[in-house]
């Protein structure tokens, strides 16, 4: 019975220590968020405002006609519709992409300032001696510690998130065409890629910290890990899913393709000649080749016909993407979390002088 | 006791050796990530070296038609000075890679290296310890903040020299690399070393004020980035020529910021009563 | 006091049986076999690095035992009922240096069912410690007494304290010792305190445990142990300190005169010899200079033997 009160007791107490050790990180933490969902909010309404008064809202520079007007070429054209698009082009184009890096910074962050200090720092200054004789127990107080910092995380990269992607969004349906979608601006900055990645992030400095038991080098270690992890999910990303293959005529023309597809697809996952199977042979195998005339001959060893093909990912693969990166880092997160519970329990730390 | 009475000017030598038993662990990976650094860029740069001589193309504008007697084929057909300038173009993104990583040196030299090292002292109280020792307390910050700063300039000297020769022979081959943009600029010549001496005392300076390790590192972080941006808004960007007037003057600008912040520090330490 | 079990635990607070703890230097502690009854007031003694930290650290569960078991109140350090019936003090006295003295009793309040809030607060006000100052900015005395208000707070049935007294000044430590032991009567509080100075704990121990070498030297009630030994002095030859199957402890020899502490209850130690009982400081020093004499564990402090795990 005294072991139940101990429990439930210790449960609210213990949110009020965490909260108490992390206030710094939490009003930092929300006047950040503060003053970032702001700025994207101001620029977003800004960037509609501009394309509604100068006619182009809804209409992306790839097409033709805009409302019965005709779009000039957006890159080379001239023309009050051409002006636009270049506004948009030069103004927000780099405030959007600016913008994106900072949100990408977030998770790197999290891991190194708020997560691997979390537990070496208690674990440096020895102040882990102090809480782990309290009567709640060890694992307890883990979970407070890191239920606070997850929940304050999760709650201020989904705003900014989901602000993100809506900025993200409208201006990727006028313009932007050549960014593409799939690389870590807008990808990772945008959508659950970005609150589970911080989630993630978090947890990796935690475990380093829990590992390392020094500050410093536990916040550089994560700073490596998390760069690591970065690289990554970007190597990983195209293969999440499988992609779509678009071939060309006979005369390797894409014309027939309608040209939407181009412009809202992630590009570039691979491309080449068909052989007269079907079989690929993607454009690296002759990369060796040392003029046109080589490559050409080459190709035509490998028994290529004039059909040529690439591998995308089409538009709609935009949230499964998201949704499959966001569980393996929420996975690899619970892992690392569950890694943390077993080293706290099982390992009572062997500092102490003897 | 009865021991030889040590000379002061080995005192000298003796913070010396503290300083580097304090910062081995990260003066030996400073240095690893060097050479592993200086290795990627001398191979990097003998390639591109190598493809603009070979495929004749020194001094071309990417996609540039024709140039140096060469032209492409009509209807977008395959000719030899397309592949050459595809080829050229995929030596891009590891110059601009690498450009970033170099930029992060000086932040990370600042929040890593210059916020810690007075605010942990501060922190953790050490200072009592090593005040009450016979060196004064200048020649403890002088030994303290001269041996990282000295691996970290002479680090990135070394950085900056190696990506400015990878870098230079393409300064005006890739058309829209900028190069009064943070990337390459401050990533380049003695606007790099100088940047790397600012953000250091920078990161003392705040670790002085703040007296709190972590605090201070962030804010470090945030001040530098802010720098580095502040930096690029403001630079001028000559049409033609000036590209080392440029440098060395902010160079020089950074340079005396960090004295103004030195001294500010040997000041603050001198008053601050124990 | 009675243990849920109802069994013989409740009575020892604190019983160790084959207790080893290895690190990567070595053991610095091994087979450590004793058991402290509930409600003594225990002087944890032996010099510098001779596993007094890793014994109370093993106690508090901030270790885990290489071989052997450790049970609190009849509980592993590790479960629940033992983790609310212990408090520690570390050698240290780790504390949060950004939280206040009141921050840092709330914390006590909050972790602690059982939290006694006047009982801290009056050996913080004890100490002249103002409640709004930062714990960072506490002289190390003053730190030490809002350590040990924590500890006194949590009414903890067992009090490991590490060296509590080391940076007091004498008059403080008179003040706090008094206001300790006061707390211990009170609640029939079982006390540990580790020291390497005995003066620090005259007169206030009723059992000692002497620990030597990462092993168990003296373990017992204090006048047991005391009454356990006699002080011989004697001509320097022709005498023999261990006829008659007395255990030398330790001999000195000053000039031609013979100076041995030997263990003897009852037994007349013969001829020739000037027999007196030793203070409990000339038995502790006695066996620190001798690291080869036997052990003493008293009766009441043996370990009941029926479970040895290795």
């Amino acid at each position: 019975m005294t072991a139940r009160t101990v429990l439930t007791e210790g449960a609210t107490g213990v949110l009020w220590l965490v909260r108490r050790q992390q206030r710094a990180f939490l009003w930092t933490f929300a006047a950040l968020v503060v003053a970032l969902a702001g700025y994207i909010v101001w620029q977003r309404v800004e960037m509609v405002g501009y394309l509604r008064d100068h006619g182009i809202d809804g209409c992306a520079d790839w097409r033709t006609y805009c409302r019965g007007k005709r779009i000039s070429d957006p890159v080379r054209g001239s023309g009050p519709l051409a002006d636009a698009y270049f506004h948009v082009y030069d103004v927000y184009r780099p405030r959007l992409l600016d913008t994106g890096r900072l949100l990408l910074a977030l998770p790197v962050v999290a891991g190194v300032f708020v997560g691997a200090p979390l537990i070496a720092r208690e674990l440096e200054s020895g102040t882990y001696r102090l809480v782990w004789t309290q009567s709640v127990s060890r694992t307890r107080w883990l979970a407070a510690r890191l239920a606070l910092p997850t929940a304050a995380l999760v709650v201020g990269t989904a705003i900014l998130a989901a602000l993100y992607t809506w900025w993200w969004r409208t201006a990727r349906a006028i313009t932007l065409t050549d960014v593409a979608w799939g690389t870590s601006v807008p990808f990772d900055a945008s959508g659950p890629a970005l609150v589970s990645l911080t989630v993630l992030c978090f947890l990796l400095g935690v475990a380093l910290g829990l590992v390392i038991r020094r500050t410093l080098p536990a916040m550089a270690a994560t700073l490596a890990a998390t760069a690591g992890v970065r690289y990554g999910l970007g190597v990983l990303r195209p293969r999440l899913m499988p992609t779509r293959t678009l071939v060309s005529a006979a005369d390797g023309d894409f014309g027939a393709i309608p040209r939407h597809v181009f412009s809202t697809s992630w590009r570039g996952m691979s491309n080449g000649y068909l052989t007269r199977s079907g079989g690929k042979i993607p454009w690296d195998r002759c990369s060796s080749a040392d003029s046109a005339d080589a490559t050409e001959r080459c190709f035509t060893r490998l028994g290529s016909t004039g059909r040529a093909y690439e591998d995308i990912h089409p538009a709609s693969h935009f949230w499964p993407l998201q949704w499959i990166e966001a569980g393996i880092c929420l996975a690899a997160a619970l892992a690392l979390a569950a890694f943390c519970a077993r080293w706290i329990r099982r390992r009572p730390t062997g500092r102490a002088a003897a | 006791m009865s021991g030889t009475v040590t000379e002061t000017t080995s005192t000298t030598r003796g913070l010396l050796w503290l300083a580097w038993r304090r910062h081995r662990a990260a003066l030996t990976a400073g240095g690893a990530l060097l050479l592993a650094l200086a290795g990627y860029v001398l191979y990097q740069r003998a390639g591109m070296v190598a493809l603009l001589h070979d495929r004749n193309i020194a001094g071309c504008r990417i996609w540039q038609n024709p140039c140096n007697g060469m032209r492409f084929a009509p209807h977008d057909a395959p000719s030899p000075l397309r592949d050459a300038y595809e080829r050229l173009d995929a030596h891009r993104p590891p110059l601009l890679v690498t450009g970033w990583l170099l930029l992060a040196v000086p932040v990370l030299i600042g929040t890593f290296v210059g916020a810690p090292l007075l605010a942990r002292e501060l922190e953790s109280g050490t200072y009592k310890m090593v005040w009450s020792q016979s060196a004064s307390r200048t020649r403890w910050l002088a030994a303290l903040l001269g041996v990282p700063l000295t691996a970290a300039v002479a680090g990135t000297t070394a950085l900056s020299a190696l990506f400015t020769w990878w870098w230079w022979p393409a300064r005006d081959q890739f058309a829209h690399l900028d190069r009064y943009a943070t990337v390459p600029f401050d990533a380049v010549g003695p606007a790099a070393v100088a940047l790397t001496v600012l953000s250091f005392f920078l990161g003392a300076a705040l670790g002085l004020l703040i007296a709190r390790t972590l605090p201070a590192m962030a804010a470090t972080l945030a001040v530098t980035a802010g720098l580095l941006t502040a930096l690029g808004a403001l630079r001028p960007h000559p049409r033609d020529g000036g590209f080392w007037w440029v440098q060395w003057t902010q160079a020089g600008l950074c340079l005396a910021l960090a004295a103004a912040l030195a001294a500010f520090c040997v000041r603050r330490i001198r008053r601050r009563p124990v | 006091m009675t243990d849920e079990n109802g069994d013989i635990a409740g009575s020892s607070a604190l019983e160790a049986t084959g207790l080893g703890r290895k690190y990567r230097r070595g053991w610095a502690l091994r087979d450590v076999a004793f058991r402290l009854p509930a409600g003594c007031v225990c002087a944890l003694v032996g010099p510098n690095g001779s596993g007094k930290s890793t014994l109370l650290s093993l106690a508090a569960d901030l270790l885990a035992p290489t071989t052997g078991i450790l049970r609190i109140f009849g509980h592993a350090p590790s479960a629940p009922e033992a983790r609310a019936r212990i408090a520690f003090v570390a050698q240290d006295k780790p504390l949060y240096p950004r939280f206040t003295v009141a921050d840092t009793l709330r914390l006590g309040r909050e972790l602690n069912p059982r939290w006694d809030q006047r009982a801290a607060e009056r050996v913080v006000a004890e100490a002249d410690v103002p409640l709004a100052a930062r714990v960072g900015s506490l002289s190390g005395g003053q730190r030490t007494c809002v350590a040990l208000a924590l500890a006194l707070g949590k009414r903890a049935e067992l009090l490991l304290l590490d060296e509590p007294m080391s940076d007091q000044d004498p008059l403080r430590r008179r003040r706090m010792m008094g206001a300790l032991m006061a707390e211990a009567a009170e609640h029939g509080t079982t006390v540990v305190i580790s020291t390497h100075v005995l003066a620090e704990l005259d007169g206030v121990c009723d059992h000692l445990l002497l620990i030597g070498d990462g092993r168990i030297r003296l373990a017992g009630e204090s006048d047991a142990i005391q009454s356990a030994h006699r002080l011989i002095t004697g001509a320097r030859d022709g005498l023999d300190p261990g006829a008659g199957g007395h255990t030398v402890v330790e001999r000195r020899t000053t000039g031609r005169q013979l100076t041995a502490l030997v263990r003897s209850a009852t037994a007349p130690v013969g001829d020739g010899w000037i027999v007196r009982e030793p203070s409990l400081e000339d038995v502790l020093l006695g066996y620190l200079r001798s690291p080869d004499a036997p052990p003493l564990i008293t009766a009441g402090a043996r370990a009941s033997s029926r479970d040895v795990v290795r």
